[in-house]
C-alpha cells in the first residue's frame, strides 16, 4: 500500500478521475479503510484524481482543483475575473515579502494564461476543456511551474502574516516552534516538501478559497463516517462563484476528491460554453 | 536569463565576485570568478568556478564547480561545492538543519555570497572532503599553510619551500 503511494516514478503527475473501488482493491486487507470509503460513496463521492506521491501533491491537488472549480463554474466570467484579480494581487504581495519577482514571473505567466483560457481562447487554439487541463498538470514543465508558484503564495502569505501564523509553525519531525521564514525556506519554498495544516490553511487563505480536506485513515468513528477538516475563507460553499476545493487526505499523501454533482456539473458548463464558440 | 542581466548591470556586491555565461550560445553554463574573502587563508587568491544549470531551473539548483579544484572541508576533491543552499528535498540526516536551502527564489547572487562564506567558514557537519575536515579539526595551521600554499600557487606565483615546513606530498 505505502509502495503503491511512493512509486513516484510510474504515476503521472495527475490522473484521470479514477473511480473509488479502484482504492478500495488496494485497501483490499484493511476492513476500515473500506468501510469509510463506502461511507464516502454513500455520500456521493465516487472518484478520485490521483496525484504523484512526490511531495508536491496537495499543491499539485490544490492547484488542480482551484483551476477545475474556474472552469465548472455556473459563472465563469465572474470566477475568472475573481480568479485573476486573487492572481493579481498575490503577485504584487511577492515582492512584499522580499522575493525576487522577475525569477517568478513564468511561473505566474502559466497559472495566469490557464485561468484566462477558461475563457478566452489560446492564440489560435482553444478555450479550456477538462482535457487540456489535465494535458496541462501532466506535462512536468507546466505543472511543476504552478505547483512552485503556489508554493511561493503559500510562503509570502505566512511571511506576510507572521503573528497570525507563528504559534501554528513547527518543525514537522521535532514539533518545535520556528522563525517563519527559516520554516519557509525549508518546508515551504523548494519542490518535494509536503504541506502540513499551516501550509493549507495559508494557500487556501491566500487564493481566497475554501478548501475542505477528507481525513481517509484506519480509525473508526460514529457510522464509518470520514472527518472533513474545512479551512473556511468565507462565502459559504463557494466564494466568487468558485466552490469549494475538496481533497482526499491518506497518510502521507493528497488526492483531489471528486463528487456525483461534478459530472453533471461538467456536463452542463460544456452544454453552456457551446453558443459562445459559435459566434 | 533575467539574472544575467540583473548581474551584470548591478554587478557583485563589493566586487566579490563575477558571473556569466561562458557564451552567448549557452545560457545553462556560467562561469563564476571569485575573490578569496579577506582575513581567510584564501585572502589574495582568484578562484574559476563553472555552474551548470538545469533544463527546469530554478525548480531545482545548478551546480558549482571548482576549477582547479580548492582545498576546502566543503569541496569534494573534483572540484564540486557541497553546500546545502545548493541541495533541494528534506535532508533525513539532519545536517544543515538550521542552514538556507535552495528555493526558486534563491539567486546565482545569493548563492555565490553563500560560497563565500563557507570559504571563509566551513560547516565541518557535512563534509565533502574528509581529509580536510579532519586537518581543520586536528591542526587548523597546517591546513592554512597549505590553503595559502594552494592560493599561491594557482596564482603562478613560486612557493618558497625555505620558508616552509615540508609539506608530505599528495
Amino acid at each position: 500500500m505505502l509502495d503503491e503511494i511512493h512509486d513516484s516514478d510510474a504515476r503521472p503527475l495527475i490522473s484521470q478521475v479514477q473511480p473509488m473501488e479502484i482504492l478500495m482493491q488496494e485497501y483490499s486487507s484493511n476492513p476500515n479503510f473500506i468501510r469509510k470509503m463506502e461511507w464516502l460513496k454513500k455520500k456521493g463521492w465516487h472518484g478520485v484524481r490521483r496525484t504523484k506521491g512526490d511531495g508536491d501533491c496537495f499543491y499539485r491537488s490544490f492547484a488542480f482543483a482551484w483551476v477545475e472549480r474556474i472552469l465548472r463554474a455556473v459563472d465563469r466570467d465572474l470566477a475568472v475575473a475573481a480568479a485573476i484579480s486573487t492572481l493579481h494581487t498575490t503577485w504584487l504581495g511577492l515582492a512584499d515579502v522580499g522575493f525576487d519577482v522577475e525569477i517568478l514571473e513564468d511561473f505566474y505567466d502559466v497559472l495566469r494564461t490557464l485561468v484566462e483560457q477558461v475563457i478566452t481562447p489560446e492564440p489560435g487554439g482553444q478555450t479550456l476543456n477538462a482535457s487540456l487541463l489535465l494535458e496541462a498538470f501532466t506535462k512536468p514543465e507546466a505543472s511543476n511551474a504552478i505547483v512552485s508558484y503556489v508554493r511561493m503564495l503559500t510562503s509570502a502569505e505566512l511571511r506576510k502574516n507572521q503573528k497570525e501564523y507563528a504559534a501554528f509553525v513547527v518543525h514537522p519531525e521535532t514539533q518545535e516552534s520556528m522563525p517563519i521564514p527559516e520554516f519557509c525556506n525549508q518546508f515551504v519554498d523548494g519542490m518535494g516538501r509536503e504541506a502540513d495544516h499551516v501550509q493549507m490553511q495559508a494557500l487556501a487563505k491566500a487564493m481566497g478559497v475554501n478548501l475542505s480536506v477528507a481525513y481517509l485513515d484506519g480509525r473508526l468513528g460514529q457510522d464509518d463516517a470520514v472527518d472533513f477538516v474545512k479551512f473556511e475563507n468565507g462565502g459559504g460553499n463557494d466564494v466568487n462563484g468558485i466552490e469549494e476545493v475538496v481533497l482526499l487526505y491518506r497518510p502521507g499523501h493528497y488526492d483531489i476528491l471528486e463528487h456525483r454533482a461534478h459530472e453533471h456539473r461538467s456536463s452542463a458548463a460544456s452544454a453552456l460554453v457551446t453558443p459562445s464558440v459559435m459566434e | 536569463m533575467t539574472e544575467y542581466k540583473q548581474l551584470t548591470s548591478n554587478g557583485s556586491p563589493d566586487g566579490m565576485f563575477t558571473a556569466g555565461p561562458v557564451s552567448e550560445k549557452d545560457f545553462f553554463t556560467w562561469e563564476a570568478l571569485i575573490q578569496g574573502p579577506e582575513d581567510t587563508p584564501f585572502e589574495g587568491g582568484l578562484f574559476l568556478a563553472k555552474l551548470t544549470f538545469p533544463n527546469d531551473y530554478p525548480l531545482s539548483p545548478f551546480k558549482m564547480k571548482f576549477d582547479p579544484p580548492l582545498l576546502h572541508p566543503n569541496i569534494y576533491a573534483d572540484g564540486n561545492v557541497c553546500i546545502s543552499i545548493l541541495h533541494t528535498g528534506v535532508d533525513r540526516t539532519g545536517y544543515e538543519q538550521a542552514s538556507e536551502r535552495w528555493s526558486p527564489v534563491q539567486s546565482v547572487e545569493k548563492v555565490l555570497l553563500s560560497v563565500i562564506s563557507m570559504l571563509a567558514e566551513p560547516n565541518l557537519e557535512s563534509g565533502a572532503n574528509i581529509d580536510c575536515c579532519k586537518l581543520y579539526r586536528e591542526d587548523k595551521p597546517e591546513y592554512e599553510r597549505r590553503v595559502r600554499r594552494m592560493v599561491k600557487q594557482q596564482l603562478g606565483i613560486p612557493v618558497d619551500d625555505a620558508e616552509e615546513t615540508p609539506e608530505k606530498e599528495k
